[in-house]
């Protein structure tokens, strides 16, 4: 019996799902914001608001997984260790957050008029503000959801982190969540008329993350197989292990299978003659299932991801093998 | 070259008696129940009736090249250049276990003041460079300690190794 990773528990597995949404959602609402400017009020603001808050929730839950939270602001000193993949991930969340404030700030109504009430050019120059920050904001929003998987991977003892496919794998996790949470959006709140068009658009775009999310992840599995007895350990685990009904069920059928289907009816329906109604439960639906998924993604990979010396005792194993060599 | 300390484990003349694991726990104040910095290991080989089993006491392996220290975001790991001994500021430790993640031994282990393993026993008053008290302890003089070119002089007749891990040089030698 071969126990999980419990080392970091399920607060940083929040971590790396919510900051991949807000992350992707931010990005997906700068594009559109920057494709049609002024355009789908609702869907861009309920967007911008979700990154920043899940970037926020995600901070909290990862700042509270260390033993002394007080002393982890010591990383905001300085540049204490430049080597440190996760001391350089600390600023770019840091820079990140602010950026994605601004932006919820600037594209809130009334937030935004009272800001141009009190000061007069901030009020006049709010529309370049807003272009401005998503146009920063999107390459922060890439580089925070490239992060999460970064983190993982920059772990040399853990062999099931050890690939450049892990943030490839997360970074494209992010955008079909970021995706899915504005697609709710669009579907529930949005106004607009034009909101048909941006709808089938976001279906497009999760029919192609998904298919792309499945090739990456199927990628990742067969390298890590492939890599060596430790990595296909852990590996196993999410394959046929302990861990595998909830990689099969939650991972590819809710996460991939059915997000998949439900964009391709929508699609579908929308190709139609007479431009075809659909229930807003399929887009949501399908939404809501991308999120359970990609929440599951990360948990599983967190589990799954056991130390080296614990699959084969490095220590022990080194010594066994300098045993062997002098006896 | 700097000086490196290190470990000698001559696992002939290992015991199995444990000394080293209490010397280091009653040293450096360790709780008990809760971590150790020392561990014995039981190795064994063969199949039967050709089975044998060698002990082998292993701590922090102070690295030519920590891991540990390079992935540790508050620069709270740091290898000091005098005599190699690695060693932790457990004031600056935040206790995000990144390190443990980045040790290929799994050594780091955590207590409520932060990472927390072996450092030669420095941190209780042995002066850098002297015997560490599970050295000091062993009744068999199967855990030695000394310079790492010392210990290779010492192993010169014997079939040794130097703990291998391509990536981050271990300062112990095993025989």
């Amino acid at each position: 019996m071969v126990e999980l990773q419990t080392t970091w528990g399920w607060l940083p597995a929040i971590y790396l799902f919510l900051g991949g949404l807000g992350a992707g959602a931010f990005l997906t609402v700068s594009i559109l914001r920057l494709a049609k400017p002024g355009r789908f009020k609702k869907t861009v603001t309920g967007g911008v608001w979700t990154a920043v808050v899940a970037l926020a929730i995600g901070l909290l839950a990862l700042v509270s997984e260390v033993a002394k939270p007080f002393q982890a602001m010591i990383l905001f000193k300085s540049f204490v260790n430049g080597s440190s993949w996760m001391a350089v991930g600390a600023w770019l969340l840091f820079a990140t957050i602010i950026v994605f404030a601004l932006s919820a700030l600037f594209t809130t109504d009334k937030i935004a008029d009272w800001l141009g009430s009190v000061v007069k050019p901030l009020g006049r120059a709010r529309d370049g503000i807003n272009k401005a920050l998503a146009i920063i904001g999107i390459p922060c929003a890439l580089a925070v959801a490239a992060y999460t998987g970064v983190l993982l991977s920059a772990a040399p003892a853990i062999p099931l982190w050890g690939s450049w496919l892990l943030p490839v794998l997360f970074t494209v996790s992010a955008l079909d969540t970021g995706v899915a949470a504005v697609a709710i959006f669009a579907t529930v709140l949005e106004k607009d008329e034009g909101v048909h068009g941006v709808r089938t658009a976001l279906e497009w775009a999760v029919v192609c993350l998904v298919v792309l999310e499945a090739i990456v992840l199927a990628a990742f599995v067969l390298t890590m197989q492939g890599a060596g007895s430790n990595e296909a350990v852990s590996v196993g685990l999410l394959t046929n292990g302990v861990l595998s009904v909830q990689f099969w069920l939650l991972v590819v059928v809710v996460g991939l299978g059915v997000p998949l289907v439900a964009a391709l009816v929508q699609v579908v329906v929308s190709r139609r003659k007479g431009g075809g109604k659909i229930a807003p439960a399929v887009p949501v639906g399908g939404a809501t299932c991308a999120l359970v998924g990609g929440f599951t993604l990360r948990f599983l990979v967190l589990s799954a991801g056991l130390h080296a010396a614990l699959i084969s005792p490095a220590a022990l194993q080194a010594a066994q093998n300098m045993v062997m060599l002098i006896s | 070259m700097a000086k490196q300390y290190g470990f000698y484990m001559d696992t002939e003349r290992c015991i199995k008696c444990w000394a080293c694991e209490v010397a280091c726990k009653q040293w450096n104040g360790i709780e008990a129940g809760t971590i150790a910095r020392r561990k014995v290991h039981e190795v064994e080989s063969g199949t039967f009736p050709n089975v044998t089993r060698k002990f082998v006491s292993m701590s922090c392996m102070h690295c030519g090249d920590p891991a540990c220290a390079k992935v540790c975001p508050a620069g709270a790991i740091s290898k000091r250049g005098e005599d190699g001994i690695v060693v932790v500021d457990k004031e600056k430790c935040i206790g995000c276990r990144y390190c443990f993640f980045a040790c290929p031994f799994g050594v780091p282990q955590y207590t409520d003041a932060g990472m927390d393993k072996c450092d030669c026993c420095i941190g209780n008053g042995v002066t850098p460079g002297d015997m560490p008290h599970c050295v000091a302890t062993c009744p068999t003089q199967a855990l030695q300690y000394g310079e790492m070119g010392e210990l290779a002089e010492k192993v010169a007749g014997k079939k040794a190794r130097q703990m291998a891990d391509s990536a981050t040089k271990p300062s112990v030698v095993v025989s």
